[in-house]
């Protein structure tokens, strides 16, 4: 191929490939080699210590759902994971674990476990199998196993003291309010205690207080309140009286007006016209007056017709003048008569004002007796008094707290009874089983296989751009521009494929190997994706016990697992026995404070 | 015979058996070139150098042959001198198989003369041993007939060179170069040059310039293109006549299994040699 990009074809990049096919081999398998170094004395090996938690309840069935929900598990288990990941918790651990293994790690060493924990602990919830599956991988077996257990231990115990962390604090937060209030009411019954004395208790009924409100004769010692009481209530009488006094003082007034604009006399006149004969009369004199008019405006004075009108007119008026005489008699006496009657109305009203009066005055008098009474009354009885209500009120709430205490205790007592029958988890208190995992060789040589086909090809096209020796004919025009007249094969090749092709049954023997090769070497591709591809990597199986290790140690463990020999010589020297843990749930905290129900 | 009946289904008038086509060729008349030279039964060459007649090589060097012999028929061109840019390009092996290719033919007159002063190979691989070395004629302290070595098995004479000289520019000086291929061109139809790289001696520039043309050799894979042209501009500056270009030693890029099948005519060669 030429250097520049002129005249290059197909073949040109199949004889490339074809030329240095050797260099693709030399560069590919040094790659190989070196991935091979790499993952078999470069990589580290991992230990990985595992346990099961068994998060299903006891008994099926018969539970309440939340009880019987094995995700709200998980999700406590994810939080403590999250709450033992932050690095104080993991750091704890990390030392604890160390001490357990009996170690003191350099502080480079503890900060690297820290980080690693955060890393490489992992849980697992297998559903159809109601575990968590807890994993931890470290450098270190031994290690591994404690921090392992130690994690367990701590997940158990908060979990636990998730469960009736509320509860707790209910306790004891009631707890801390009930002593606080026994303390104020003992305080309170000393208070009293001192005084010796107790002020008489004096039920006053309804009519005991009219009675004492009337008397002014107070012969009885009342207690403050009723003395204060009783006084209120004269005051609150007095200002009734008041307004029933202005009631009827409005009343005098009005009526008194009202008998003072009453007139002596009525205009007749005026009475007159309310009269309906005498406004019959005057319409027929008007209506007579109109047709008298018409008739001597026709005719003469001396019609009889005339005269007969003028006749009735003079009737008429004789009738009117009458009557406005009678009438005004008659109206003087009404309005005579209303005003006697208005006068005794007014007389009452001003005998009503004086007992009024005089009541209220002898009201004013008992109260500023009752006030006087109140003024020399002892102050002591008072004192007594106050301090004996706020007694009764603290003892009040003092009780209804101690209640409220005693139910959330036996709330507490329940669910811990409760945690302690279906919420306990199961597992394995014998020594952690230690898996040992060697680096994955296949994925090693798999990846130097990849990266080496692909380094070649530039290995190779470099060389190919590199070299500027003439390659064929066409090159060779290409650039001289001169007559090409012969092109004679290398002959030491021909002679080389003569020298290794002989026979037919050389060249089939050679082809079976090629052919061999080439399966053998795709079958390895094929069995390093198969094992390295996540689905194809299945989960091993539970034992059949929650005992997951038949290994009582880590070197039967690591043995169990497939460790070589090297392997077991390096831990030979490890102690014999694993890390103990003690799976009971501790529950924490101090008992209970019992209510002092003294009182 | 039968074989041959039934393929291209022709009668046969004579069968004349390969010995007796050899016997009748050593036993015939002198030629000419016999007369002159010094005559060997055969050249005992080198086995590992040179190639093998009858092969794909053999077939393309006769392809060579042929265009060089256009230059003799349309031009008068008789006198090829073989160059090429740097050493070990293939020269030698190219003079003595283009020799053997013009050599097939009866009446052909070819001759093969060592210039290359400074490395001659020549007599290695033709193992002759001469009454007077090359660069004794060109000298004038040897005649011509002295030199050359005719094989009558080959039927092309050999001029060798003898004893590497120490200073190889007074040899070619113009007269007596003039001289000397006036002679070759007297006696030959056909002479081949076998001479020293363009880049790094002088003489296939003088020599071509005096000559028919050069032809210059250039191994596949190994010759670098700028030496090429670089060794081109250089017979152009000198007045040599670039005839054109040999590509030796080129290498089949793809398997041998890739094509053999479709295009190499020789493919059943290598077995019919091993059984």
């Amino acid at each position: 191929m030429a250097a520049n990009t002129n005249g290059v074809e197909f073949r040109d990049y199949i004889r490339v490939v074809f030329s240095r096919a050797w260099w693709f081999a030399y560069v590919t398998l040094a790659m190989v080699a070196a991935a091979a170094y790499a993952s078999f004395f470069i990589a580290q090996k991992h230990y990985v210590a595992r346990n099961e938690i068994k998060v299903t309840e006891k008994y099926f069935g018969s539970l309440p759902k939340e009880i019987a929900d094995t995700s709200n598990w998980m999700t406590r288990m994810r939080k403590v994971e999250q709450d033992a990941k932050r690095s104080v918790p993991a750091r704890e651990i990390v030392l604890a674990a160390a001490s357990a293994v009996g170690e003191s790690p350099a502080e480079a060493d503890i900060a690297a476990m820290v980080d690693s924990l955060k890393d490489n602990l992992k849980l697992e919830y297998l559903k159809e199998a109601g575990f968590v599956r807890l994993t931890y991988e470290a450098g270190d077996a031994r290690l591994a196993a404690a921090v392992l257990s130690i994690f367990i231990q701590r997940t158990v115990e908060a979990l636990v003291t998730m469960q009736v962390q509320e509860l707790d604090m209910d306790v004891m937060t009631l707890s801390a309010l009930r002593a606080k209030l026994a303390a104020d009411v003992a305080a309170a019954e000393r208070k009293l205690d001192q005084m010796k004395t107790v002020a008489p208790e004096l039920k006053l009924s309804a009519t005991t207080m009219a009675l004492l409100r009337g008397s002014k004769d107070i012969t009885t010692m009342p207690s403050t309140e009723q003395a204060v009481a009783v006084f209120l209530e004269l005051q609150r009488d007095i200002i009734t009286l008041d307004g029933h006094i202005a009631d009827i003082c409005q009343q005098i007034e009005s009526v008194g007006k009202q008998v003072r604009g009453e007139a002596e006399t009525v205009t007749a006149r005026k009475r007159l016209e309310t009269l309906p004969s005498v406004r019959e009369a005057t319409k027929r004199r008007d209506g007579l007056t109109l047709e008298l008019t018409e008739l001597l405006a026709n005719s003469t004075a001396q019609h009889p017709m005339v005269k007969k009108l003028q006749a009735e007119l003079r009737s008429i008026d004789m009738f009117l003048s009458q009557a406005t005489t009678e009438s005004t008699v008659e109206v003087i006496y009404e309005a005579n008569q209303k005003r006697r009657e208005m006068q005794i109305q007014l007389a009452s009203f001003d005998s009503q004002l004086a007992g009024l009066r005089k009541r209220r005055l002898s009201l004013e008098e008992n109260a500023e007796k009752w006030r006087e009474k109140l003024d020399t009354m002892p102050s002591e009885l008072r004192t007594v008094r106050e301090a004996t209500l706020e007694y009764e009120k603290k003892a009040d709430t003092l009780s209804m707290i101690t209640d409220k205490l005693v139910q959330a205790q036996i709330r507490r007592s329940l669910e811990l009874e409760k945690v302690a029958t279906y919420y306990q988890p199961q597992w394995d208190p014998t020594p952690v089983p230690d898996t040992y995992r060697s680096p994955r060789h296949s994925v090693f040589i798999l990846l130097g296989l990849a990266l080496g086909m692909i380094a070649s090809v530039f290995v190779i096209y470099a060389l190919e751009f590199a070299d500027h020796s003439v390659k064929d004919q066409r090159d060779l025009r290409f650039y001289s521009k001169a007559a090409v007249l012969g092109v004679i094969s290398d002959y030491n090749e021909l002679k080389a494929v003569a020298r290794r092709t002989p026979t037919a049954r050389a060249a089939v023997v050679k082809r079976y190997l090629l052919a061999i090769a080439f399966v053998g070497l795709t079958a390895f591709v094929a069995w390093g994706i198969w094992t390295n591809w996540p689905a194809a990597r299945k989960a091993p199986g539970l034992p059949p016990s929650l005992g997951l290790s038949a290994a009582s140690n880590v070197q039967e463990a690591m043995r169990m697992y497939g460790a070589s020999a090297a392997d077991l010589q390096e831990y030979a020297g490890a102690p014999e026995q694993g890390v103990d843990v003690v799976p009971a749930i501790q529950v924490s905290g101090e008992p209970s404070p019992q209510p002092a129900l003294s009182e | 015979m039968t074989t041959f009946d039934t393929a291209f289904d022709q009668a046969v008038a004579k069968a004349v058996p390969a010995s007796a086509q050899s016997a009748a060729r050593q036993t015939g008349p002198r030629t000419p070139l016999e007369e002159t030279f010094q005559t060997v039964e055969r050249f005992e060459y080198d086995p590992t150098r040179l190639v093998v007649t009858a092969s794909v090589v053999g077939e393309q060097y006769r392809t060579l042959k042929t265009n060089l012999s256009r230059f003799k028929e349309t031009e008068g061109v008789g006198s090829f001198v073989f160059s090429s840019s740097m050493k070990g390009e293939g020269k030698t092996t190219a003079v003595l198989n283009t020799a053997r290719a013009f050599a097939r033919e009866r009446d052909a007159k070819v001759a093969v003369v060592d210039c290359d002063f400074k490395r001659p190979g020549i007599s290695q691989i033709c193992r002759v041993e001469a009454k007077a070395g090359f660069e004794e004629v060109m000298t004038g302290a040897a005649e011509l007939a002295h030199c050359g070595v005719y094989s009558k098995k080959d039927n092309f004479v050999v001029f060798a060179i003898k004893h590497r000289p120490e200073e190889t520019h007074e040899l070619l000086a113009a007269a007596a170069t003039d001289r000397v291929i006036g002679q070759l061109e007297g006696l030959f139809d056909i002479i081949l040059f076998d001479t020293s790289p363009v880049l790094s001696t002088t003489e296939p520039l003088v020599l071509g310039a005096r000559t028919g043309g050069v032809v210059l050799v250039v191994r596949a894979n190994s010759t670098q293109r700028e030496s090429v042209l670089y060794a081109q501009g250089q017979l152009e500056q000198a007045g040599c006549r670039l005839l054109g270009l040999v590509l030796n030693a080129r290498p089949s890029y793809v398997p041998r299994f890739w094509w053999l099948r479709k295009y190499d005519y020789f493919q059943d060669e290598y077995r019919y040699k091993a059984k």
